[in-house]
């Protein structure tokens, strides 16, 4: 009887510190959302290799020159892009050849970057890292820099096992501080949620019907795009060629085509497309509602076209602003931590 | 009583698998000048991953490497010896190897050891393993300095180019696998074919071509 007590305890015990070490672990995945990609099996979430990622994100030293960090492309309070840049730059004033990505909901994905390059979160950061327009590094010279400095070996001892920083163990630590950039709380999300006092206005609502009538079949709910590689009838800019997908499969079908962005904060993630060519959201309506008349190349979403009068895109604009979620911009999990 | 779970391997059990990489029928000298007809050129780079080690025997797989991955490089001699920990009295006829990292692996993310992005033979711009490079300098190439860069990897699809290599094997304590680079070189026209570092069809058909390099026949 004794021993069925004890272990009664020690079952009790478990079940009590497995929900308190969830508390530490800043990732939901929203009951009602699909189901993620990401394998987490293969990196489990650790406060401890959360906080390497974080201290990695915001760290210089990943740059050849020491000078540009992850957030320096993608800042914290702007959904993890670079606003008011239709092309960033990396070290030395050079400029790259694509807007930057906003990053959140990253587990949700199955492929990275506008093109789709990338297959799998550990290795993303490889991209940025290595290109010569961005960082223009080596993971070799990342980890033998890493591994002078002293507080860092303090941090990769908590986080791993074996105490080593290797790439592999950087990369996984990076991925998992952005796998935990969850935006769920927007206006939107709180009114889905049926939550007190969460409630579109008159335009709003409007906006919403609107969406769901043009919009949602590429920018589709919950997560704001479908992960597809799409044709919106963008022409092509010249000073860049950018071919999209095509450069990765080869396939002359997929010129064109590029990965559907979420929508998620967008009111703060100006200027918009691959290239940043739209600074504004009325252009981005006007480019879907004139730019591509008569375009056959597009998604078959958009054969038949989409009709919005100047009301229509006021509400509209005004329920992309409820995607905006505020306390995702200024968690401090997400930012710097000193 | 020992502590550690190591393994216990007597001393007649255990295969070394040798990489011998040659030119024609002398060792391959890294930045030597050779010769291609009336071409010079000279080999500067040799890598490539090995996977995957089976031994057969009568067509059946009898043993296999347990987390099989192994970066070969000319310029880390350690590099170019696997030992295998075979049972005593295992008996095969033939090895079998992948010349490069299967399907799985490359989609499964950043890897450890061997397959360490930091190895360089890990693509950063578009994911994936680079199976196999060679790197040199010819005459025929109208390149910057004459250089040409073999870069074979990828993974999706049709551009899946690592290729599997089996070679009859004579059951010995070192199994010498003769790694000759002219028997690639030879099927290359250096003039039209020097620079291939994507996937795609060209890698498909040089990594084909390079297989050809391997054998177990006494040297």
């Amino acid at each position: 009887m004794k021993k069925r007590v004890i272990i009664a305890c020690c079952v009790l015990a478990v079940v009590v510190c497995s929900f308190t070490i969830q508390q530490t672990i800043p990732f939901v995945a929203p009951p009602e959302w699909p189901k993620p990609e990401y394998h987490f099996e293969a990196n489990p979430l650790t406060a401890e290799k959360i906080a390497l990622g974080r201290k990695l994100f915001f760290d210089p030293v990943l740059s050849k020159d020491n000078t540009i960090s992850c957030s320096s492309c993608h800042l914290p309070q702007t959904a993890f892009t670079h606003i008011d840049h239709s092309l960033s730059h990396g070290i030395q004033n050079r400029i790259g050849t694509r807007n930057s990505p906003a990053l959140m909901n990253l587990a949700w994905s199955k492929e990275f970057m506008w093109d789709g390059a990338i297959h799998h979160l550990d290795v993303q950061s490889l991209a940025p890292i290595t290109n010569h327009d961005e960082m223009d590094e080596t993971m070799e010279n990342v980890v033998q820099k890493l591994k002078a400095i002293p507080q860092y070996n303090t941090l990769y001892a908590a986080a791993f096992v074996d105490s080593a920083i290797t790439g592999q163990h950087t990369l996984q630590a990076l991925s998992q501080f952005m796998l935990t950039l969850v935006s769920k709380d927007s206006k939107y999300d709180k009114v889905m949620r049926k939550e007190a006092g969460a409630s579109f206005n008159e335009y709003e609502s409007k906006g919403y019907e609107l969406f769901k009538a043009n919009c949602a079949s590429c920018h589709r709910e919950p997560l704001f795009t479908n992960n597809a590689f799409e044709n919106n009838g963008l022409p092509i800019d010249t000073t860049l060629n950018d071919i999209g997908r095509a450069k990765i499969t080869h396939n002359e079908k997929d010129i064109g085509r590029f990965k559907t962005p979420t929508l998620r904060n967008i009111e703060v993630t100006y200027p918009y497309m691959h290239d940043g060519r739209f600074r504004s959201l009325q252009m981005v309506l006007f480019h879907y509602t004139e730019g591509i008349r008569g375009n056959t190349k597009v998604s078959p979403q958009l054969q038949k076209g989409i009709t919005l009068r100047e009301d229509d895109k006021r509400n509209l604009i005004a329920f992309l602003k409820t995607l905006t979620d505020e306390q995702f911009l200024h968690n401090p999990q997400n930012q710097f931590q000193p | 009583m020992p502590t550690a779970c190591a393994q216990y391997i007597p001393a007649n059990a255990g295969v070394t698998v040798k990489f011998s990489p040659r030119f024609h029928n002398a060792p391959l000298i890294l930045e030597k000048k050779l010769y291609d007809g009336k071409d010079s050129f000279s080999i500067n780079t040799l890598r490539f991953y090995v996977s995957g080690i089976e031994l057969y025997k009568n067509n059946k797989g009898v043993w296999k490497e347990a987390n099989s991955y192994h970066l070969i490089d000319m310029e880390e001699p350690e590099s170019m010896e696997i030992f295998l920990t075979v049972p005593a009295n295992m008996h095969y006829d033939h090895i079998l190897f992948n010349l490069g990292i299967d399907s799985a692996t490359n989609a499964a993310g950043a890897g450890s050891g061997d397959l360490e992005a930091t190895k360089g033979m890990y693509w950063a711009w578009q994911s994936g393993y680079v199976n196999f490079k060679l790197e040199g300098v010819h005459s025929a190439c109208n390149t910057r300095k004459h250089e040409f860069e073999f870069h074979l990897g990828g993974f999706r699809g049709s551009d899946y180019c690592m290729q599997q290599v089996l070679l009859p094997a004579k059951e010995a304590g070192t199994i010498t696998i003769a790694t000759d680079v002219a028997a690639f070189t030879n099927k290359i026209d250096f003039k039209a074919q020097n620079t291939v570092m994507t996937p795609g069809k060209e890698a498909v058909m040089l990594s084909k071509k390079a297989v050809a390099m391997f054998s177990t026949k006494s040297l």
